[in-house]
């Protein structure tokens, strides 16, 4: 005997879900929203505390270039707080906000700017690092030979280009193998739609 | 003793967790991944939970946080399928090694048909099945309601076909 679409939709219906301990579940999620929020509250405090601990025990706010250096350094960190909050605290998240098509498209978006944060403002966040502790050097290193000033800066600078390269590297890696094949079926998702 | 929040979860749950099970059986192949689909989607329904502005009906809040998680789940998980298994796609696990009644093997059969529906049809399928108006479901899957239409028909013969394979020839 044929079925037709009503008896689909009975049978469909009769399925009726598996119980969970929701109380236990519930405990777990709370537990898990505290220690985000502790994390979220200690990132926005140890920025400042990290700029104030640099001006006090550095001998770099008495020179004009020690403190642009400081500058440089909270704007860097100000700059890295921004574009991880962005990606986690923007409307993309909350999939109770668009329709299908759209969070398809906001998903799209979303892991786009992960792979702009890895190949591009991973570099600028690099070059004022660089910029930032070479004036920092220049105040502080200022007594010393010529000799140790220039290998101190060209180490430095070394150094961060190298942990630069490697961290670029290994995330553009691991962008291509996890992150473009989501995006590439994203996208086919919304052409066949 | 339950704060606000933990009451208004709870009376969620009690009220719409048949319909986001069956929403994951529609989705995923295996029972163990719709258990996770399942409790990602109590995750997030809890997680957003505040920031619910009775803007739109709750079933569509809630649908629309449960569909999406549905395909952000999916994709990740046929990411992660496609690396780790080379199970072939037509390999079949089903009735005759596990013995049910004849409503779990039409029930089965059911899963199946949908799963195999892209993955735009399987959300307005699931919607159609659980009695959803054109327009709640234009609201969730964001296509127009003259769209919905025709792929409503389209998903209906589908359907009886799949679930009625002597009669159309299949």
């Amino acid at each position: 005997m044929e079925t037709n679409f009503s008896d689909i939709q009975q049978l469909w219906q009769s399925q009726k879900a598996k119980e969970l301990d929701l109380n236990l579940l519930m405990q777990q999620m709370n537990k898990v929203e505290k220690k985000q929020k502790l994390e979220w509250m200690l990132a926005l405090i140890l920025t400042p505390i990290t700029i104030v601990f640099l001006a006090i025990f550095l001998p770099l706010k008495d020179s004009v270039l020690g403190s642009l250096s400081l500058i440089l350094i909270g704007l860097g960190m100000g700059w890295v707080i921004y574009l991880s909050s962005k990606s986690k605290l923007s409307a993309q998240n909350n999939p109770e906000v668009f329709s299908n098509q759209e969070f398809i498209k906001s998903q799209i978006k979303k892991l786009s700017l992960r792979n702009r944060i890895i190949r591009k403002h991973m570099i600028s966040y690099g070059l004022i690092l660089i910029l930032a502790i070479n004036l920092a050097y220049l105040a502080v290193l200022e007594p010393l030979s010529t000799g140790f000033r220039i290998s101190a800066h060209l180490g430095a600078s070394l150094m961060i280009v190298v942990i630069m390269l490697i961290t670029i590297r290994r995330k553009s890696k691991k962008y291509d193998q996890e992150l473009k094949p989501i995006i590439k079926h994203l996208e086919s998702l919304l052409m066949n739609s | 003793m339950k704060n606000k929040k933990e009451i208004q979860f709870e009376q969620l749950y009690e009220s719409h967790k048949d319909r986001i099970y069956r929403l994951c059986l529609g989705f995923v192949k295996d029972e163990d991944q719709s258990k996770d689909l399942f409790q990602e989607i109590l995750i997030k329904i809890w997680k957003h939970l505040d920031g619910f502005r009775n803007e739109s009906e709750i079933s569509t809040w809630i649908y629309r946080i449960a569909y999406n998680t549905a395909i952000t789940f999916v994709t990740k998980a046929k990411k992660i399928n496609d690396k780790h298994t080379e199970i072939p796609s037509d390999l079949n696990l089903s009735d005759a090694d596990y013995p049910c009644s004849k409503v779990d093997q039409q029930l089965n059969l059911l899963y199946k048909a949908i799963n195999e529906l892209p993955e735009l049809d399987r959300i307005i399928a699931t919607l159609l099945l659980e009695d959803s108006s054109y327009r709640v479901i234009s609201e969730i899957s964001g296509i127009s309601e003259n769209y919905v239409a025709v792929k409503v028909n389209r998903i209906k013969a589908t359907l009886s076909k799949k679930l009625n394979p002597l009669i159309h020839g299949n």
